[in-house]
């Protein structure tokens, strides 16, 4: 087990290597004179010139690219160029709101999409899994951001009972993180009913129940444990979706994340922002995959990695 | 299999049949968008601004007073032929990249397989949207970046199926006879392949729809006045207090051509091959 945590973790060097290397060139590879697309379109001579000293885009690559690699290392990612701050305190403010958000909905998706799942898949063919089979169809057509509107006409303006946007407290996380739990849920839901379907038809269920075993019990002890483990690879599958509909889930609340930070700041041009952005969610996307991977491992020894 | 026989496994299910009737009736209304749409799509009447769905605009009218309706004909001409024009990229680039990572194996495959893994490292909505910051915000780079993202499905998928097929008999039997690399892959393998692309490209389309209406909500992808579903849903988002219909029709019309692709392209997966799982 720990050759191959070693191993995956080598793996993900080149990666992560080449990841920073891409997001460096973004920023040169917009079409135009970077200077002064950033400085836009009311920009002075001289503020464009500033622009690409500041940025040493008046140097050779190779120079600019050692100065970036060196003050990665130091966690230093520049200058926003619209509020002046340092790139990584501007991500560091939001990074906290995209990830409880982010919880909230893993929780909601893994909870609600376990249990219809499992209810289906004891019960097929029952009028709760041919309902909850349908809902899941829809879950998975529905862009999330019109969901999310969905939720504000109905909870905020009709009912009232709950904010149409912005952060802060519990009762402004539930319409945004029930709109991003969606797509995983419906996911979820549907392969936790094909695994449990599957595993109810094996030998040591019918063993189970010729023990006495309470229907109950045969479930929850020997079906379940054996069946989440396909649902998990699902779960980690789910995670990209996850960040992807983060950035749309946060324009509609105007929850104040990492991903509303991007898409702004792609709009207004402000690149040292999307560059830290970027490199952030694509790291913590590389990590999150490698503990999925290693939790695998864990869960299940058949798993073998040579 | 015989087209006759794909037809016939097909109309045995039911809900693959609805999802092919939905695709019909946004196909035709995408060809014929000009003769069906009872409104100039992009003609604004300030007067008639967020006006309810009435007997003579039967979903009412948007935020400049465009005939919403009309608008969502010609958004559907848009959606579809991004949805193809995307997947097309992403096919022409992934399917030779996936047969020649399987066919040739050794360094081959290990640089195409990296440059796949560098691309799944970002998730797909986030690709498409630094691609789109890139290439600047247009609905034709939205397009070409959805394609982008797409590669790596078939690369994927295509390379898998050739490690398989390349050990067959009757593709030993064709280098025996001396046909080349090339040939063979062509006239061989990929005809193999066929089933199995046509089915992922059906789903892929209606990821491709959604990612497209997800960059235009950001406004990412298509831009004012185009009538993209997307971007009608980001306009409409200041009105839902008082006019909810300018963004409930949008977003129902996207979640019906979306779901009709899901339906059809599962529906194509059992009929083509029950046992094949993607």
């Amino acid at each position: 087990m720990s050759t191959y945590i070693t191993k995956r973790l080598l793996m993900i060097i080149p990666v992560l290597f080449t990841v920073v290397f891409l997001v460096f060139f973004m920023v040169r590879l917009i079409p135009g004179d970077t200077a002064e697309v950033i400085a836009g379109e009311q920009a002075s001579a001289q503020e464009i010139e500033n622009i690409r000293k500041q940025l040493k885009l008046d140097q050779p690559i190779h120079v600019q690219f050692g100065h970036y690699m060196s003050g990665l290392a130091r966690g230093d990612l520049g200058r926003s160029a619209r509020s002046k701050r340092p790139v990584m305190e501007e991500l560091m403010a939001r990074l906290p709101n995209t990830v409880y958000l982010m919880l909230a909905a893993i929780f909601i998706a893994v909870v609600v999409g376990v249990a219809t799942g499992t209810i289906s898949g004891v019960k097929p063919y029952s009028i709760f899994d041919t309902l909850s089979m349908f809902v899941a169809l829809f879950g998975i057509s529905m862009p999330v951001f019109w969901l999310g509107l969905m939720l504000i006409i109905y909870f905020s303006v009709n009912l009232g009972w709950l904010p149409s946007g912005g952060s802060g407290t519990w009762r402004h996380m539930i319409l945004p993180a029930v709109a991003l739990a969606t797509v995983p849920m419906a996911t979820i839901s549907r392969m936790t009913r094909s695994s449990v379907l599957d595993v109810m038809r094996q030998d040591y269920i019918r063993t189970a129940r010729a023990k006495g075993l309470t229907e109950m019990s045969v479930v929850w002890r020997h079906a379940l444990k054996n069946a989440l483990i396909p649902v998990l690879t699902v779960i980690g599958l789910q995670m990209g979706t996850l960040l992807g509909g983060a950035v749309l889930t946060e324009k509609v609340f105007s929850w104040n994340g990492l991903g509303r930070l991007m898409v702004d700041s792609i709009v207004a041009r402000d690149y040292p922002v999307v560059q830290g952005a970027v490199l952030l969610i694509a790291t913590s996307f590389v990590f999150i995959n490698l503990i999925v991977d290693i939790l695998y491992g864990y869960l299940d020894s058949r798993i073998r990695y040579d | 299999m015989s087209l006759l026989l794909i037809w016939r496994q097909l109309k045995r299910n039911r809900m693959a049949m609805l999802g092919l009737l939905i695709v019909l009736i946004f196909t035709l209304a995408a060809i014929f968008a000009h003769w069906i749409a009872p409104d100039d799509p992009i003609a604004m009447n300030l007067r008639q601004s967020v006006e309810g769905p009435s007997a003579e605009n039967l979903l009412g009218r948007d935020e400049l007073g465009r005939d919403i309706l009309s608008r969502l004909i010609y958004g559907a001409r848009i959606s579809l032929q991004l949805g193809l024009i995307a997947v097309g990229i992403g096919i022409a680039i992934g399917v030779p990249l996936g047969a020649l990572s399987g066919y040739f194996g050794g360094a081959v495959d290990m640089i195409i397989q990296r440059m796949i893994d560098v691309m799944l490292a970002f998730p797909a909505m986030l690709l498409a949207i630094v691609l789109v910051s890139i290439l600047g915000r247009s609905l034709n780079n939205a397009m070409i970046a959805i394609g982008i993202v797409s590669i790596p499905v078939y690369a994927r998928l295509v390379r898998a199926s050739t490690l398989t097929i390349k050990e067959m008999e009757y593709v030993q039997a064709a280098k025996a006879l001396g046909q080349t690399d090339l040939g063979i892959i062509i006239h061989q393998i990929l005809p193999n392949l066929l089933s199995p692309i046509i089915v992922q490209s059906t789903l892929q389309v209606a990821s491709a729809i959604l990612w497209a209406a997800g960059l235009g909500f950001l406004g990412l992808g298509a831009q004012a006045p185009d009538p993209e579903w997307g971007a009608m849903l980001s306009s409409g988002r200041d009105f839902i207090r008082h006019a909810p219909h300018v963004v409930i029709f949008p977003g129902l019309t996207i979640m019906a051509t979306v779901l009709g692709l899901n339906l059809l392209g599962d529906g194509l997966r059992d009929a083509l091959d029950p046992r094949m799982k993607l």
